[in-house]
């Protein structure tokens, strides 16, 4: 495909060769356990801000509820092995000296990832033919009220048909996997996340979806086939969240409140704010600076983390609207072919 | 293919926003290779109806025929599919992308939209680009270029989708004289050598009247005449409609009244 | 098999406690509708605004046992000044100087309000940090202010064993609730000062031409929004009798289903929206427990975002709304 070879490119698989040595190192204990658990957790937000990149950043549609596929792919995980199969795979476990055979955790991270697929893009297919036609603030709001209602039926049925303590809860079977097997985990949605969204960017989509942001009327006019593409990267950038809610909940467990959490798809909003709408480069300059400010306020910062964020986002959007991408492509013109 | 000669063929065409008529009944043909003028006093339909046409707006009555086929009520990425093109009345560029990327949107997503490749759209482009004399700002942002230079962007995504139709919409508003002649010897040099067949709206009445094979005049939604410039500068209603050009109204007033006993 | 009867008291009891409900509900989104459909600001901060007023009103009852009323009449004046600190953080850095708001200037404010949103939420637990007394989970009881208890049974509806109650803290909240929202109703419909706001929501440009500061209306129309959120918070506090800086996760997409229902811009429009909307909560979780043993909280929730998503796709400009072209 001619599509990569663009000199764009390199920063998209410089980022799968830098992440893939920090795992290397990690499987060969080389280095602090830091290292890994940071480099998952880095991952996961650059993955984040790219899967909401599609949408926002390409389409210009803000996708305020995206949490909601974040949600799904965790609740389909958890689904599968919190509760569907978890006597089974706590059987397995047992039988294979406390920790899982290889060819059972991949079974297993496969199905679920299988299953947050078709949850996400049955809902991003059939809420978004509806929610499309809204523009602005009333989409935005229309995908809040989303993640509102699948979060509430999903505690309505873990409640009442799964039996979980409030509702909120679904724990992990312990499966005696340790944190480089989440790390590889991780790196594989990462890989697929990069992948499809630098293809989307540079592909006759990305084109189309660039004109819709600037001028959605123009771009119809001019040919652009607006409503299937806007369609088709809202389900992509679903169910590219779906996926980091699969490789998340596998690390952890499912807490409905927190796995729907609007906070996410702020944070996802937030990183495409600094670095700047309209790249693929953009949400990744975005998290390399939100992921070190976050560990810092939150580490340093303490109880004053949640100020420090708000004053933050305030500070951000009223005095750089471009994003540092946006203001590295109008100085250094020659940066562009890089800064895609 | 055109039916006689005829690559578009407007119907009866009536559009109604809530109690306002804004077209009525409004029917005429446009041969293929012409260039059209479409005027009228502000307010008279004109761009309502280039809304009609690229399917913007689907009219309460009435056919749009584009070479044989029924476009009306068509959705407008399907028309600009087809083979039509346009410009807006006010320059509407993507800001954002570059002059080179502006010009190949048109391209990928005119004509040859499910065949043509990013090689190909980008070649166009720059052709075009030049074609327009655009060529050296190709990789500046479009939000940076003076109106005159949008309008030729504009232009130019329109000639890159490779129509057979272009809509012209006030492609001549806010230009200033040297500007006008420069445009209209683009306008010229597209039709000879490209061989699109144009409609325009304009008010700038001697440069329309210059070039536009025949014009239709719109008052209110009704069309008042049809014909060539001559034919409809000696018309009476239209003069009394639309006195855009005080010097033309005073030289056919003139004449008019000398041959008024 | 459901127990018709046990069913229709339920219903019953739901309907009187939701119009109670629906009545501050509706109040508490009566400041989003001002903000948001006249000075077109998407205000996220808007349910932290609320809990706000309903967080420092607890604080205050608990330090100084001041009547709750009392200080709901005052906060209103804290809530005016508190607006002034959010326009000049949130607000006018986007759309101070700005005539007509675009697409970027929605998403932008949508972006600031949150941040603004999220520093009072932490704010709550960095007080709570360094004053003792702050509590971050207050609750009040009226009870004793008012004297003995504070229930009415109704013992004409429903039955001897299981009359119908209402709550008199949590009728005189609901209908101060009402209080308010016709104060604001008035303030904006019926005075200079409100015409002015409605009309620089048409066209700032035209009115700075005349003489009228587009800032200062838009500053006036932000102090009220934001001393009417606060107020409610107040109310919601005495109706519920407690609070917490997450009550805000509830409150806030709420006022959006409520403006969204009842009508973007329109104050009464809105307050009946969410007494509407009550109703169907509270009706959906009393009635639940027929079916499910339980009331279902997720159900009624899930439900009245599902109206939201509807009246958005359906008819946007909400029940009362005027449809604009």
């Amino acid at each position: 495909m001619e599509v990569f070879k663009r000199p764009s490119f390199y920063i998209a698989l410089a980022l799968i060769i830098i992440f893939g040595i920090i795992g290397g190192l990690g499987q060969a204990n080389i280095g602090s356990a830091q290292l890994v658990a940071n480099g998952m957790d880095l991952m996961m937000w650059i993955g984040l801000g790219l899967a909401m990149a599609v949408i926002m950043s390409y389409a210009g549609y803000v996708s305020f509820g995206h949490s909601v596929f974040i949600g799904l792919g965790s609740f389909a995980s958890a689904y599968l092995i919190a509760y569907k199969y978890s006597d089974y795979l706590i059987k397995v476990k047992m039988a294979h000296g406390g920790a899982l055979p290889t060819g059972t955790t991949i079974k297993f991270f496969v199905m679920a990832l299988l299953l947050a697929s078709v949850f996400a893009v049955l809902t991003a297919g059939l809420v978004g033919y509806a929610v499309l036609r809204l523009r602005g603030a009333f989409f935005a709001i229309a995908t809040i009220g989303l993640n509102y209602v699948v979060m509430y039926l999903v505690i309505f049925y873990l409640k009442n048909y799964i039996h979980s303590l409030e509702g909120l809860e679904l724990g992990n079977p312990s499966m005696g996997l340790t944190n480089i097997d989440f790390y590889w985990m991780h790196y594989f949605v990462f890989i697929i996340t990069i992948l499809v969204a630098y293809y989307v960017r540079v592909s006759k989509l990305g084109y189309g979806l660039a004109a819709i942001r600037e001028d959605e009327d123009a771009a119809e006019i001019a040919g652009v086939d607006t409503f299937r593409y806007k369609l088709i990267a809202f389900i992509i950038a679903g169910w590219l969240a779906s996926l980091w809610g699969v490789a998340k909940e596998f690390r952890g467990s499912f807490v409905a409140t927190d796995d729907f959490n609007l906070l996410y798809s702020v944070i996802m909003i937030l990183e495409n704010a600094i670095g700047g709408i309209g790249s693929f480069t953009g949400p990744i300059i975005g998290s390399f600076i939100y992921y070190p400010l976050k560990w810092y306020t939150q580490t340093i910062a303490g109880v004053f983390a949640l100020v420090i964020l708000g004053i933050l986002i305030i500070l951000v959007v009223t005095f750089t609207p471009e994003g540092v991408v946006g203001i590295l492509r109008r100085k250094y013109p020659r940066l562009r072919k890089y800064l895609e | 293919m055109a039916v006689n000669g005829y690559i578009l063929r407007v119907e009866n065409v009536t559009k109604r926003f809530g109690g306002l008529v804004a077209l009525d009944h409004v029917t005429f043909s446009v041969k293929q290779g012409e260039i059209l003028g479409l005027i009228g006093p502000n307010g008279a339909g004109k761009t309502t109806l280039f809304n009609v046409i690229s399917g913007v707006y689907k009219p309460e009555e009435g056919r749009v025929i584009f070479k044989n086929t029924d476009i009306t009520g068509w959705k407008p990425h399907k028309i600009a599919h087809l083979g039509i093109a346009r410009t807006h009345q006010i320059v509407r560029p993507f800001g954002d992308l570059t002059v080179l990327e502006n010009a190949m949107i048109g391209a990928l997503f005119g004509k040859r939209s499910d065949e043509i490749t990013e090689e190909e759209a980008r070649k166009i482009a720059e052709e075009v680009l030049d074609y327009v004399g655009l060529g050296e700002k190709k990789d500046l942002p479009a939000r940076v270029l003076n109106v005159q230079e949008k309008k030729r962007l504009e232009l130019a995504r329109a000639l890159s989708a490779e129509p057979e139709l272009l809509l012209l919409d006030e492609v001549l508003a806010g230009l200033t004289p040297t500007e006008v002649e420069n445009m209209l010897i683009l306008l010229r040099r597209i039709r000879l050598e490209k061989n699109i067949t144009i409609i325009m709206i304009e008010h700038v009445m001697h440069a329309v009247m210059n070039l536009a094979d025949r014009i239709v005049v719109l008052h209110f939604g009704r069309k008042i005449a049809e014909g060539t410039p001559e034919e409809v500068a000696n018309n009476p209603e239209v003069i009394t409609a639309y006195l855009g050009d005080p010097a033309l109204a005073l030289r056919f007033v003139k004449k008019f009244r000398s041959g008024v006993a | 098999m459901v127990d018709a009867g046990l069913l229709a008291r339920l219903t019953a009891q739901g309907i009187i406690t939701g119009l109670l409900y629906g009545s501050i509900i509706g109040t508490v989104a009566v400041g989003l509708t001002l903000i948001w459909g006249v000075m077109k600001v998407v205000n996220l901060s808007h349910g932290h605004l609320v809990v706000l007023g309903g967080m420092l009103a607890a604080f205050v009852f608990v330090t100084l046992g001041i009547n709750p009323i009392i200080i709901f009449i005052l906060f209103l004046g804290l809530g005016a000044v508190i607006g002034v600190i959010f326009y000049y953080s949130a607000v006018h850095g986007i759309i101070g100087h700005v005539d007509i708001i675009t697409l970027k200037e929605e998403m932008d404010t949508l972006m600031t309000t949150f941040g603004f949103g999220i520093t009072i939420f932490g704010l709550h637990y960095v007080i709570a940090n360094y004053v003792p007394s702050y509590s971050t989970q207050p609750s009040i009881s009226w009870r004793a202010m008012i004297g003995g208890t504070d229930v009415i049974s109704i013992r004409s509806l429903g039955t001897a064993a299981a009359p119908f109650t209402v709550s008199i803290t949590q009728l005189v909240a609901a209908i101060l609730a009402f209080l308010l929202t016709l104060a604001t109703w008035f303030s904006i419909n019926k005075t200079t000062l409100g015409l002015t706001i409605r009309a620089v929501a048409q066209d700032s440009r035209a009115l700075a031409l005349v003489g009228v500061n587009p800032v200062r209306i838009k500053l006036a129309t932000a102090v009220i929004s934001t001393a009417v959120a606060v107020g409610s918070g107040v109310l919601y506090l005495i109706y519920v009798g407690s609070i917490t800086p997450t009550s805000e996760s509830i409150l806030a997409p709420l006022s959006f289903v409520i403006v969204v229902l009842g009508g973007l811009g329109s104050i009464m429009g809105t307050y009946i929206g969410g007494v509407i909307l009550g109703l169907i909560y509270q009706v959906i979780v009393y009635a639940s427990q027929a079916f499910f043993g339980q009331p279902q909280q997720s159900l009624a929730l899930a439900t009245a975002f599902a109206i939201l998503l509807i009246m958005l796709l359906v008819k946007p400009e909400g029940l009362f709304g005027r449809k604009k072209r």
